[in-house]
């Protein structure tokens, strides 16, 4: 006999799964990009010195790989789920292609890819798993990330 | 800085530790930069409402310092090319944290070096808060 999916009696707007939305343009400057590196305790010339990155393999300065993290951008699709009382970062699985350089105007596209419960020991878990595709203004795809975010009932 | 070449590197080489102990103070400095809006960051109560004991660090700044251990051991003409990481655990400010890695696999494929890593942050109770893999792509010694 089939078990139930507990995904099936989750509440979600299922109308924005798969759809890919533009979600805007982001400028990386040297700024933002020693600003993020100082948060982190980076200390890679490459990020930071000019001089350093001219000699160096790209020629420019570049951004550290997890930069995408500080980019702001418009809001994504949002899935409404109605579960829980708290959302967490599950998980992030990055491709990186080629780096983020200053000066690069990046433009990006997010799309839900999937929303799941999953029932276990501690109770119910729901995932929304969202993918955000970074392109350069050369139109190459710089990075992909696949993130996912449990929603959970912290009372369970 | 120095850097690692693909034939010197075999499956069970470790990596790391690379050690950091976020403060109140750098969290904030990455929240700010990256808008995150969420109290639990940023503020002891905020964090208390959700249930957590206080403040806790973001899990993408944490990662973060998963890639800093990986590109700085490869180099500038090493280049990550992929990071997969979970969250298992809340870091909370003040926690020791070793980031590190192991060497499972080396291969080459197209011409390409390929390394495939095991990583993940480890605090001081011995558990990781975050755990994962990752794929770095290496230069051959000249």
């Amino acid at each position: 006999m089939l078990e139930a999916d507990p995904t099936d009696a989750i509440d979600f707007d299922r109308s924005v799964i798969g759809v890919s939305y533009d979600v805007g343009t982001h400028e990386v400057t040297e700024q933002q990009v020693a600003e993020f590196a100082r948060a982190i305790g980076e200390t890679n010339p490459l990020y930071l010195s000019t001089e350093a990155a001219k000699n160096g393999p790209h020629g420019v300065l570049i951004a550290p790989p997890t930069y995408y993290t500080s980019i702001r951008l418009q809001a994504g699709p949002d899935p409404k789920i109605v579960f829980g009382t708290m959302g967490f970062n599950a998980s992030q699985h990055c491709e990186f292609y080629e780096p983020m350089c200053v000066g690069d105007t990046i433009r990006a596209k997010e799309q839900i890819s999937r929303v799941f419960a999953k029932t276990g020991r501690t109770g119910t878990l729901v995932f929304a798993v969202r993918q955000t595709t970074y392109v350069n203004q050369h139109g190459r795809i710089v990075m992909m990330v696949e993130s996912s975010n449990v929603r959970r009932d912290m009372g369970q | 800085m120095s850097q690692t070449y693909f034939e010197d590197i075999e499956p069970g080489d470790e990596i790391g530790p690379l050690v950091k102990e976020p403060t109140k103070e750098q969290i904030r400095g990455y929240v700010s930069l990256s808008e995150l809006r969420m109290g639990r960051f940023t503020s002891d109560e905020a964090a208390q409402g959700e249930g957590l004991r206080g403040i806790i660090v973001p899990g993408n700044m944490s990662m973060s310092f998963l890639a800093q251990l990986i590109t700085d051991w490869a180099g500038d003409q090493g280049r990550l090319t992929k990071l997969e990481v979970n969250f298992r655990r809340m870091v909370e400010p003040g926690d020791l944290l070793e980031c590190k890695a192991t060497v499972t696999d080396v291969e080459v494929s197209n011409g390409e070096n390929i390394v495939t890593l095991d990583t993940f942050i480890e605090n001081r109770k011995g558990e990781r808060p975050i755990q994962g893999t990752a794929q770095v792509m290496l230069p051959s010694r000249p």
